[in-house]
């Protein structure tokens, strides 16, 4: 593939992430892929599910496909322990 | 409940779990725990982030685990501006803590190399669909508090599938629960200070710290710890001691607590505010600081 018909391939695709996918396929050693995403902030991060914009977003509730595991609705719970409670567990620096 | 409790990760993994499930999820726990050790330690040559991290420079293959702790690694580091930053595994490598913590000299010989600033990881390249990672040269990922956050949401959400709930677990302090029943009291939490503890009622979610009351060490006659100011590239020189903060996932908690010690108490709270996440931000002085919602806590009673 000659880098007339990348250029032109790149621009018949929308996403960004699609060109950098195709130039690594057709260079797996990547000596393509730097040039490719050096200059958009889709340079790393297929971005696909890279969310950082709803990263801390408690409303977003249970998403397996976000890597960051089943969220309970409504976020997370805290309230004074009632007197009496003995505590079950701890958090601290380890 | 009954307690389970078992050494991975370089830590103490603690689960509390219905009784009658007991057997099953040690075993479940064990395997999971075995996995992401395996796969995410720093520590280990033959681990696959060691791999990864000794291939600058060439797109590397990665498992779906990898990949995914990679993925939300830079999440964490765009939603905290790089507060947050998983490519300082060569800067803490070069400060003396290059190998399990309990392997670390305690006053290890100074480092020829002059710290530099993180934020390698606004550099990495990855190609989600054909699951392929590429580090820039000199970059390596150091993907300890995070990897144990997801991997105590992983166990969570396994505990749910095999019917272990509700269950509380924990790897060193990093804490995550499912709900008990309605009418039954939520969790209770032991969360570290300067200089004891406080008691916080846990109904569902999680909650991390990071501080410096461990893992220090000394390196040429200088005082070390392992919370590195991608900034300077060297330790943290903030006013806390530690930031302990609640989200509704493990990983975002852990995410949130070390981008907090980072900033210190006063752009940390302000961090902590702006995303509405409950935290408590200890000074060194040991003066606590509750930010956007932490509740009054009860002070436990001395050990």
């Amino acid at each position: 593939v000659t880098a007339a018909k990348r250029v032109a391939l790149a621009a018949s695709l929308a996403g960004f992430g699609i060109w950098g996918g195709l130039a690594l396929a057709h260079d797996p050693r990547g000596t393509a892929t730097p040039a490719a995403t050096a200059t958009s902030p889709a340079t790393h991060a297929d971005s696909s599910s890279s969310d950082d914009s709803g990263f801390f977003d408690d409303s977003s509730g249970s998403d397996s496909s976000s890597g960051l595991g089943a969220a309970p609705a409504g976020g997370a719970q805290l309230s004074t322990p009632s007197a009496g409670a003995q505590p079950q567990a701890r958090s601290g620096a380890s | 409940m009954t307690t389970i409790r078992f050494s991975a990760m370089g830590t103490e993994i603690v689960a509390l779990v219905p009784g009658n499930v007991w057997d099953e999820a040690r075993g479940e726990l064990v395997r999971l725990f075995g996995e992401w050790e395996s796969r995410l330690s720093r520590f280990r040559p033959d681990s696959e982030l060691s791999q990864l991290n000794r291939s600058g420079g060439t797109p590397r293959h990665v498992s779906p685990m990898l990949l995914e702790a990679v993925k939300v690694a830079i999440a964490g580091a765009r939603a905290t501006d790089g507060a947050f930053d998983p490519t300082l595994g060569a800067h803490i490598a070069a400060l003396g803590y290059d190998r399990s913590f309990t392997e670390v000299a305690p006053d290890a010989p100074a480092s020829p190399a002059a710290p530099r600033p993180g934020g390698g990881w606004r550099r990495i390249w990855i190609d989600g669909e054909r699951r392929l990672v590429m580090l820039p040269r000199g970059v390596h990922l150091d993907l300890g508090g995070l990897a144990k956050g997801m991997a105590v949401d992983a166990g969570l959400a396994r505990l749910a599938e095999i019917g272990a709930t509700p269950a509380l677990l924990s790897a060193g302090g990093d804490l995550a629960a499912s709900a008990p029943p309605e009418g039954q009291e939520p969790w209770c939490v032991a969360v570290d200070g300067r200089y004891g503890r406080r008691l916080v009622a846990l109904a569902a979610g999680a909650i991390a710290t990071s501080g410096i009351a461990r893992r220090r060490w000394r390196q040429g006659g200088e005082e070390r710890h392992h919370l590195i100011d991608p900034r300077t590239g060297r330790p943290a020189a903030g006013d806390l001691w530690s930031a302990s903060v609640a989200a509704t996932t493990c990983a975002r908690a852990e995410v949130a607590a070390t981008a907090a010690f980072v900033l210190g108490s006063a752009r940390g709270a302000g961090f902590l505010a702006s995303r509405r996440l409950p935290g408590l931000l200890v000074d060194r002085d040991g003066t606590a600081h509750r930010v956007a919602g932490w509740p009054a806590e009860r002070q436990a009673a001395a050990a």
